[in-house]
């Protein structure tokens, strides 16, 4: 299995300003179990580019490819079986059970005059109790906490049994717990080989976690490659208009990269 | 890559009483229909109405005295299939046009479609066209309203596309409206005027076997399309997005949705005019009694609603003297039941 976009511009037609480029010549590609981060500050692009890149907007120029065949020619059936999408945990709360949201994962797998079979429960069950949530089964999705929400939209996800997760800022708004819960997650559903793709307000997890990393700036110019090549002190300057310190820091658990916002830089304001 | 677990006891998924509660929704209409038939200014023993319907199952000649045979044969079961149908159909043509606009406040009169197909119903009388003429007015109008909805509403990548199809929904339905008042007010004082009105404020007296012929398939084909739709009905609440990442062709599904409510809406309208509340009421106490799952909300909101019909309709005839219009019952038996319900339960969602 492969992702990959190809040449992908996109533009704002009714936008204020004017012919605004937002996404400029985006090209990357996903291998099986690979782990990819998109940073870059807030209204650059992070979101548009998901949203592009599972077809919900339409590439000004350029394709989207799963397995080497342009999504927009694949019928929404055949291409959810394989990408599974992660909303951010937001917005109104449904008064769907646990059991009844996560189930709806598996409706790529039958028609659409069909309801999901036994075997279709057990994997939605499966994939509740493969992130530790089949207590909340029963529980209305209403009365979550943020952190289990977006716990239960990872699960929904994975009940598609997906070969590849397109998370939006999984992690954003939730107590650093919660944050450890959500990218652990990620990080072992890659180690099975589910490729993930995440929005991400953290160059620390991205750093962390990723394997690979895609910065966008806001000339809609991005840079891709090996998180710890991509995400520096002079790149993350550029994007974010930010002076950065990336520090080497020695723990009992290992080496790891960490990351100190300083100022912003005059000429950003 | 999802390995198999055993599920934990108390985990089994949907209700356990699957079948009494199907069973329930099945017969509790049909009884009370049944029951029904014997009440009413002239009462009918139940061995009477028994002995009715079985001679005319089986096509012999009357036992009954010819009175209780017109009563029962031509008069009341008619009118109590209609009940049964409209009563059956106006709720889960609410419950789907709840969950397609994810708005506990939607209803068949959400899209136009009530006011587009009384407007149709309304010309047929006027100029005094045959029932065939005005059932196929009035969905011809109800499919007008809902596709010039669809218009203004479903703009191409428009993030509010929801709320512009009820704002268009509530623009196209205040139109239907006014041009319906314009044909009270050029109608005939005397001879039109009182029956358009007395159409309006809807009654199922009407009811005879050439009307449910030519109106009940369109409700039954809505309610089939909807029943086998009930589980995917769900993931048309969903966000925009997260509904078309399930791997449905949404488009499609709304179409069908939308389509299915539409015809059940404009076949009713033209059968027995406005009948309000129902479409709003019932969908509402199912979703208080049993959540927001369109697999069990579709289903009942067909049987109780039915049941529920069957009874406000058995009042509405046997009550007074003459017949109240279904509409003031059902609102005013509806409304406070209503707000009982929302009191007790501090609201509800989607």
């Amino acid at each position: 299995m492969t992702f990959s976009v190809k040449h992908g511009y996109f533009t704002y037609k009714n936008s204020d300003l004017p012919s605004k480029k937002i996404l400029k010549d985006i090209n990357f590609s996903v291998k099986k179990g690979e782990l990819i981060s998109i940073l870059g500050p807030n209204g650059v692009g992070k979101t548009t580019l998901l949203r592009c890149m599972m077809g919900f907007l339409r590439w000004t120029k350029g394709e989207s490819y799963l397995d080497g065949r342009d999504i927009r020619t694949l019928p929404p059936k055949q291409l959810w079986q394989k990408i599974a999408y992660v909303p951010q945990a937001r917005g109104k709360a449904s008064s769907y059970t646990v059991e009844q949201m996560v189930l709806m994962g598996r409706s790529s797998h039958f028609g659409m005059f069909s309801k999901p079979s036994k075997e279709d429960k057990q994997i939605a069950l499966s994939a509740l109790e493969q992130l530790r949530l089949t207590k909340l089964a029963k529980r209305k999705c209403s009365v979550l906490s943020g952190g289990e929400l977006q716990m239960v939209l990872i699960a929904r996800a994975l009940a598609a049994d997906p070969e590849i997760l397109i998370l939006d800022e999984p992690e954003s708004n939730l107590d650093f717990k919660n944050q450890l819960i959500i990218m652990e997650t990620i990080q072992t559903l890659s180690n099975k080989g589910i490729s993930c793709i995440f929005n991400t307000h953290y160059p620390d997890h991205a750093l962390q976690y990723s394997e690979k990393a895609l910065l966008l700036y806001y000339d809609g110019e991005h840079a891709f490659g090996d998180a710890g090549q991509v995400i520096t002190e002079k790149n993350l300057a550029e994007a974010f208009g930010v002076k950065v310190l990336v520090n080497e820091v020695e723990t009992p658990y290992g080496q790891y990269k960490d990351i100190l916002p300083m100022y912003v830089l005059p000429e950003s304001y | 890559m999802l390995e198999h677990v055993k599920l934990p006891d108390g985990l089994k998924t949907i209700s356990d009483h699957k079948v009494l509660f199907y069973t329930l929704l099945m017969f509790l209409p049909i009884i009370t229909g049944f029951i029904c038939i014997g009440i009413g200014r002239y009462s009918v023993p139940l061995q009477d109405t028994v002995n009715t319907i079985l001679a005319h199952l089986r096509g012999q000649a009357l036992s009954s005295s010819d009175q209780i045979d017109k009563v029962v044969w031509s008069m009341r079961i008619p009118r109590i299939l209609l009940a049964l149908l409209v009563g059956g159909g106006l709720p889960v043509a609410g419950t789907a046009f709840q969950s397609l606009f994810s708005n506990p406040l939607a209803t068949p009169d959400t899209l136009g479609v009530a006011a587009g197909a009384s407007f149709g119903a309304v010309v047929g009388l006027y100029f005094n066209i045959n029932l065939l003429g005005v059932q196929f007015l009035a969905l011809l109008t109800g499919f007008s309203a809902v596709a010039l909805t669809y218009i203004i509403g479903m703009r191409k990548e428009s993030r509010e596309q929801i709320a512009m199809v009820v704002l268009g929904g509530m623009v196209i339905s205040s139109i239907f409206s006014a041009l319906v008042s314009l044909i009270k007010f050029i109608a005939d004082s005397d001879s039109q005027l009182p029956s358009i009105t007395y159409w309006l404020m809807g009654s199922l007296s009407s009811a005879n076997y050439y009307t449910l012929m030519l109106g009940a398939p369109f409700i039954i084909i809505g309610c089939v399309l909807l029943f086998k739709l009930r589980w995917r009905i769900n993931i048309l609440s969903l966000s925009e997005d997260e509904a078309r990442s399930m791997g449905t062709n949404i488009l499609l599904l709304r179409f069908l949705t939308v389509l299915s409510s539409t015809m059940i809406t404009a076949s009713c309208v033209s059968m027995c005019g406005q009948v309000g509340w129902v479409g709003l009421l019932i969908p509402h106490i199912c979703r208080m009694a049993f959540g927001s799952d369109n697999t069990v909300l579709v289903p009942s909101s067909i049987g109780f609603g039915a049941t529920f019909m069957v009874i406000i309709d058995t009042v509405a005839r046997s009550a007074t003297a003459s017949e109240v219009p279904i509409s003031i019952l059902t609102a005013l038996i509806g409304a406070p039941f209503f707000i009982a319900l929302l009191r007790k339960s501090g609201g509800w969602s989607i």
